[in-house]
């Protein structure tokens, strides 16, 4: 275990550095900048504001200046005196450069615990709906009740999110004033943004671990155990679920970075200050910064949970060996 | 020809876990799998519904310009959407302007025989008109073309660039496969705004004159980028259906009775492949609607006048409010969207059960 | 082998672990959402349209940050908020020389910071300074120019950058001298915009001390920021709110209702308006969906002004054919700007037929161009050897136009409209483009588009900040027209102190423009406001600056007056809020003197 995890760890280092270098690259190739607006700076007041950032620096200076770890400017970091170290590899993220005097660690600081808690209970609720569906659907397959709940579960798949959000609004915040419109405090306003977020992975998942349960269902030990004489509730919950879970833990791996670095359409709807929306809106605003930063939070959630998932994979599956897998 | 066994029957079994039963021992068999597949696919009525309407909506869609319905690009500035009129009351009337957007020589063709056919002659509103005038039913219809064809052009991209990808790492194993692997890894963790952005940016070529015509239209460029980041899954997928195949019972028998390589690619790994991505692409389909969906309510979709359901959609997101609902607006995009995903992710399914092939996500 | 005893095992384990992470998930989600610490609703809670990206004044560049920062901070002149007159703010008095070159200013004895020093001129010094510096990158900088040596402080090299050399002088405490290089007529206008407020160089400057490299990041933030308007900041959220509260130390304190204002960011208008209907916030001003306007207009709480901004499209007049003139006046006139007002906007936005928005700009009248006539629009379109439809195939075609925007609802609806526009009337096909913002601006700047959409909103009343961007060389100008005649006339105008004759020139300079039509003005915009009708002292102005200090609660008895005396016959709309009222004390001891007790309270010893 502890050499899979070292030889992961070495991954995760290589394939951070790469995907930092990629969206580096991206963004720097797409046209405009941080500093374009409607209204244009005067042209020196546009070279001041790009010396200030270093966007006047050939490209590969810039690049290791947001790497990091020596801090190659003389002048120090938007002020006076020099600090030896900054950049990504020293966790220094730097100045956001849409909002002047915030610097981009205070962003994600403030925002990312919001958005891993929403999505932390759309997990939970996501899960909850979805494993309880598959069982229910698994127990009889092919009956009434399987087509009725993997109808519901197809139909969280069918619409996009932001319709779905509309109309949660519309129904639980106007029509039956039972939770508030929008806004973030409460645990009452937690409840549509969950909902909201959790129904497409509830449907998916209703959909994995149901035929996961199946292929389970006719595997030999389970025909071994009913010709013992258990009952099929018995042998769904003690024996056939832990292959549910397979299909489902591997996806909910990619899954759950997604869900926890929020949604750009949840938070605009219903007025959370997550992170996913600076997801989205660092690209379009091109702050360079914000953009690097919400990227390696991303890359080491994606990464952290792919680990977790092989680990627990390891765990559901005793055959499985990670040495190989690895 | 070899007949199929039919297993005998336990008195606890129901029938679909008899099926089941069956499909694991037709895996054992994959000589046919075609024939198969194709006489599973007809076993349920759902699938076979969910095949009905899917045919009937890209007839209805290819066949939208031949159609009597208004034009979806026929602006009269009125001040205020109008809402549903049953067929009953207002089953059309004779101010057909047959404006468009730039279409290709078939669709002018097919429009040209429809003015023969039909006059000015159109259907009245039925699904209710915009806050510009276009009748919404004739935008939905339109719509779909868009959609559809997005779906599937970007689709094909994904399988393309994806499945050659997967193959490819599988097949060969080794140190390409980590590699190409690894390239994924890092792909999936790159945030997809980034790629969308970038991807725009680079096909959006400047023009250097009025009237010139860019290289690739808005809409192609759109396939293109829908299907740069939806090919990732796709090549996991694959690589693991792959892998799997290598590794499986069938082919370590076939390679001890001395079968050389190309036979047991063509006889065993390729149909089994080819199942596996074709249900996957059903299964692509609706997400990359839903994508485009999301892009449109971003502001980086299809452009108009031209019309897609995603861009409809949020267009009529706007309209659900507690002050005035425009809920036709809104309504008829969502409830074509949601028909046709249902439709599809049916379809996929029964298309997975007929080509026995296990749910399986992206690892 | 599968072995049936493994299987036993690992089961239970999963299930409890499984149970517990559930759990564990939601408690802790539930606990981590009840720390976003339920606070009182502020007495005064409003949106304007987006995030508030920087309270810094001087890096801070849009409207939003703008409401916010004149809360927290006063210049030297503030603008009232009913005539947009530039009114005594921190500064009590001035005197201008009569060659109006020189500017003396006298500072209130009781202007303080929040931290309770008080207000000296040596602050707006070291603040201008600091805004003339060109590593700060302040984008209003340029509107200091004027000041003796500015222009050299601001573009020269790194070594020649002497502070002393600025022609702003601390005579003492309270007394600011500011001499200009050049002529600014309407200095004072400018000096009520934002980016001139002090601040504080004590507090800064330690902290720059404390932290050399990151004290940039830190002073904005309520334990740092001393300012020295109606309110201080007691709360930042990033992208969620902004709490304010009442200064104490503020010399019109008494004149302030409201004791606690918060200012949220958020980005779609839908939610804001359901946060509005269901009593969250009390103003709301944004640009409403066309759907929705026609509802809105009806209602009581719905206030549209006239707002000092016009909507155009940018020419490309590098481009054959739009670098003819004839061409460019065709697609003018053939516009049916009411069409667009009317039936796609439906807010009372105007048609604009001069590029100065709503033709009037304090008491400058612009001339208007050439009207909208199909006919002629086509025969224009025919003499410069164009096909139309009553040429019956005389001309060649026209190629294919382009319309650029950035994404938006409205844009594309308007540009949908144009589009159809010129097809029934010049028989010309206009694709559109639309490009996300970024992008959009690059293209834009790079002359990549046929005709691009475009706004702009003026600083103040005059007509020269609509004009001044047709000149050769400003950036924003973006069309590749140029026109040495009306740079002269601008220029003249800029240093022309007698308002009259700067009017004339003005007008010869906008009669050059609209003969030429770099740009196609399509409307001036109006201000949309939602604003709880239990709300006073909100006043609608052409720059949608209503004061904050200002507002208070109506109590019952005078929200029914303001109705009855409302002969707009609009639709009651609900006004949630305080019954009593919340006055500040200075309009209760009116109210008590005007009323003989009956009403309202004296003031207090601490507060006379």
């Amino acid at each position: 275990m502890l050499r899979f995890l070292a030889r992961r760890a070495a991954w995760f280092a290589l394939t951070t550095w790469v995907v930092i270098t990629l969206a580096f690259v991206l963004l720097r190739a797409a046209p405009g900048g941080p500093f374009s607006n409607e209204r244009k700076l005067h042209p020196s007041v546009e070279a001041a504001l790009r010396e200030q950032y270093h966007l006047d620096w050939p490209l590969w200076k810039q690049y290791l200046q947001t790497l990091g770890p020596l801090n190659l400017d003389e002048r120090g970091w938007l002020g006076d005196g020099a600090e030896p170290f900054g950049g990504l590899l020293a966790g220094d993220f730097g100045p956001s450069m849409q909002h002047r005097d915030v610097s981009v660690n205070d962003v994600l600081a403030s925002s990312l615990p919001i958005s891993i808690t929403l999505g932390s209970l759309a997990l939970a609720l996501a899960l909850v709906l979805g494993l309880s569906a598959g069982v229910a659907s698994a127990h009889s397959p092919g009956s009434k009740l399987d087509q009725l709940v993997r109808a519901l579960a197809t139909s969280g798949l069918v619409l996009p999110n932001f319709v779905l959000a509309s109309l949660l609004v519309l129904v639980f915040a106007f029509w039956i004033p039972v939770l508030p419109v929008a806004g973030f405090g409460t645990p009452r306003h937690l409840v549509l943004p969950s909902i909201a977020l959790a129904l497409p992975f509830a449907a998916y998942i209703a959909r994995l671990s149901r035929a996961g349960l199946l292929e389970t269902l006719s595997k030999d030990y389970i025909r071994t155990a009913r010709a013992k004489g258990a009952s099929r509730a018995r042998i769904l919950w003690r024996h056939a679920l832990r292959g549910a879970l397979a299909p489902v833990v591997s996806y909910l791996g990619p899954a759950a970075a997604g869900v926890l670095t929020g949604s750009l359409v949840i938070e605009r709807i219903f007025a959370i200050p997550g992170a996913g929306t600076h997801f989205i809106a660092s690209a379009l605003n091109r702050d360079y910064t914000l953009a690097m930063g919400v990227t390696v939070v991303y890359a080491v959630l994606v990464f952290g949970f792919n680990t977790l998932v092989d680990v627990a994979y390891t765990l559901l599956d005793p055959r499985l060996d990670l040495e190989q897998e690895a | 020809m070899s007949e199929r066994a039919a297993p005998t029957r336990p008195s606890w079994f129901r029938d679909a876990d008899y099926e089941l039963a069956a499909v694991q021992i037709e895996r054992l068999r994959p000589e046919s799998p075609w024939r198969k597949a194709r006489e599973r696919l007809g076993r349920r009525a759902s699938v076979r519904w969910s095949l009905r309407f899917l045919v009937f909506l890209a007839l209805l869609s290819f066949l939208a310009p031949l159609l009597p319905l208004p034009s979806p690009a026929a602006i009269t500035v009125a001040a205020e959407p109008a809402p549903p009129v049953a067929p009953w009351s207002a089953f059309g009337d004779h101010k057909f302007v047959a404006e468009y957007w730039e279409l290709n020589p078939l669709d002018r063709a097919l429009v040209s025989l429809r003015t023969s056919l039909f006059g000015k002659w159109r259907t009245g509103p039925w699904l209710g008109t915009d806050a510009l005038g276009r009748d919404v039913l004739a935008r939905v219809v339109w719509g779909s073309r868009t959609s559809l064809l997005v779906a599937l052009c970007a689709a094909l991209t994904s399988l393309v660039i994806g499945a050659t990808w997967g193959a490819l790492a599988g097949l060969v194993g080794g140190r390409l496969d980590n590699l190409l692997m690894r390239i994924v890894d890092v792909l999936f963790a790159v945030p997809t705004i980034f790629i969308v952005i970038f991807t725009l940016s680079f096909l959006d070529t400047p023009k250097n004159a009025v009237g010139q015509a860019p290289l690739l239209s808005r809409e192609q460029v759109f396939f293109l980028v829908v299907g740069a980041v939806s090919w990732l899954s796709m090549a996991r997928v694959v690589r693991g259906q792959v892998l799997e195949l290598k590794r499986s019972a069938f082919v370590e028998a076939a390679r001890i009775a001395g079968a050389s390589t190309p036979w047991i690619l063509r006889v065993h790994v390729l149909p089994n492949v080819l199942g596996l991505v074709i249900v996957n692409l059903t299964l692509t389909l609706p997400s990359v609607i839903l994508y485009e969906a999301f892009l449109s309510f971003l502001g980086l979709g299809v452009e108009p006048p031209k019309v897609s359901w995603g861009l409809r959609a949020a267009e009529g997101a706007e309209a659900l409010n507690p002050l005035e609902s425009y809920v036709w607006l809104i309504a008829a995009p969502a409830v074509a969207m949601a028909l046709t995903l249902f439709a599809l992710q049916t379809l996929g399914d029964g298309l997975r059960d007929a080509f026995g092939v296990e749910e399986r996500s992206e690892r | 082998m599968p072995r049936p005893m493994m299987a036993h095992a690992p089961a239970v384990w999963i299930r409890r672990t499984l149970a517990a992470l559930l759990v564990a998930l939601v408690v802790g989600a539930v606990l981590a959402s009840a720390l976003g610490t339920r606070r009182e609703r502020a007495d005064f809670v409003f949106t304007g349209g987006g995030e508030v990206r920087s309270l810094d004044p001087h890096a801070a560049t849009g409207i939003p940050e703008g409401r916010v920062i004149r809360a927290l901070f006063e210049g030297l002149v503030v603008r009232d908020p009913q005539t947009l007159a530039p009114t005594p703010g921190c500064a009590e008095s001035w005197e201008i020389s009569p060659d109006g070159r020189t500017y003396t200013f006298r500072l209130r004895a009781d202007a303080r910071w929040s931290n309770g020093e008080p207000v000296t001129a040596a602050d707006f010094v070291w603040s201008w300074t600091r805004l003339l510096e060109p590593r700060t990158g302040a984008e209003y900088a340029a509107q200091l120019w004027c000041v003796e040596g500015a222009r050299e402080f601001a573009t020269g090299a790194d070594s020649a950058r002497d502070p002393t050399r600025l022609g702003l002088r601390a005579l003492d405490e309270r007394t600011l001298e500011v001499r200009l290089a050049e002529v600014q007529p309407r200095l004072l206008d400018v000096l009520c915009f934002y980016a001139f407020v002090p601040l504080h160089r004590a507090s800064i400057e330690a902290l720059q001390k404390r932290h050399p490299t990151r004290w940039s990041t830190l002073w904005t933030r309520p334990e740092h920021l001393v300012s020295n308007g109606a309110y201080y900041l007691a709360e930042r959220r990033i992208h969620e709110r902004i709490r304010l509260a009442k200064s104490p130390h503020y010399w019109d304190a008494d004149g302030v209702a409201m004791r606690t204002v918060d200012v949220l960011a958020l980005e779609s208008w839908s939610s804001a308006l359901n946060l509005y209907l269901s009593g969250e916030i009390d103003w709301v001003d944004g640009a409403i969906p066309a759907n929705l306007v026609g509802q809105l207009t009806q209602r009581e709480d719905f206030r549209a002004t006239p707002y000092l901004g016009v909507y155009f499209y940018r020419v490309n007049t590098t481009r054959p054919p739009l670098d003819d003139v004839r061409v460019r006046q065709a697609l003018s006139r053939a516009l049916q700007r009411a069409e667009i007002t009317n039936k796609v906007l439906k807010a009372g936005q105007m048609p604009s037929h001069s590029f100065t928005a709503w033709s009037r700009v304090g008491s400058y009248t612009a001339p208007a161009m050439a009207p909208a006539d199909a006919v002629a629009a086509a025969s224009l379109l025919a003499a410069a050897g164009f096909a139309t439809p009553a040429s019956k195939g005389v001309g060649k075609p026209f190629p294919k136009l382009e319309l650029h925007f950035n994404s938006s609802e409205t844009h594309r609806a308007i540009a949908e409209v144009v589009a159809h526009q010129w097809k029934r009337t010049l028989g010309l096909d206009a694709k559109l483009r639309n490009q996300e913002w970024k992008a959009f601006l690059s293209a834009q700047s790079s002359l990549d588009y046929d005709l691009s959409r475009s706004s702009w909103i003026a600083d103040y009343a005059d007509p020269g900040n609509f004009l001044e961007i047709w000149t050769s060389d400003s950036p924003n100008n973006r069309t590749g027209w140029k026109n040495a005649r009306y740079d002269e006339l601008i220029a003249r105008a800029r240093g022309t102190l007698n308002e009259v004759q700067r009017n004339a020139l003005s007008r010869e300079a906008e009669q050059i423009l609209l003969s030429e039509l770099p740009c196609i003005p399509i409307y001036s915009y109006v201000s949309q406001n939602l604003v709880n009708p239990r709300l006073g002292g909100f006043d609608d102005n052409a720059l949608n600056e209503p004061s904050l200090a200002r507002l208070y609660w109506r109590d019952g008895a005078e929200l029914e007056a303001a109705r009855k005396a409302d002969t707009r016959g609009k639709k009651r709309a609900p006004a949630p809020g305080p019954n009593q009222g919340l006055r500040s004390p200075r309009v209760d001891a009116l109210l008590y003197e005007a009323s003989g007790g009956a009403q309202g309270r004296p003031l207090n010893e601490d507060e006379r």
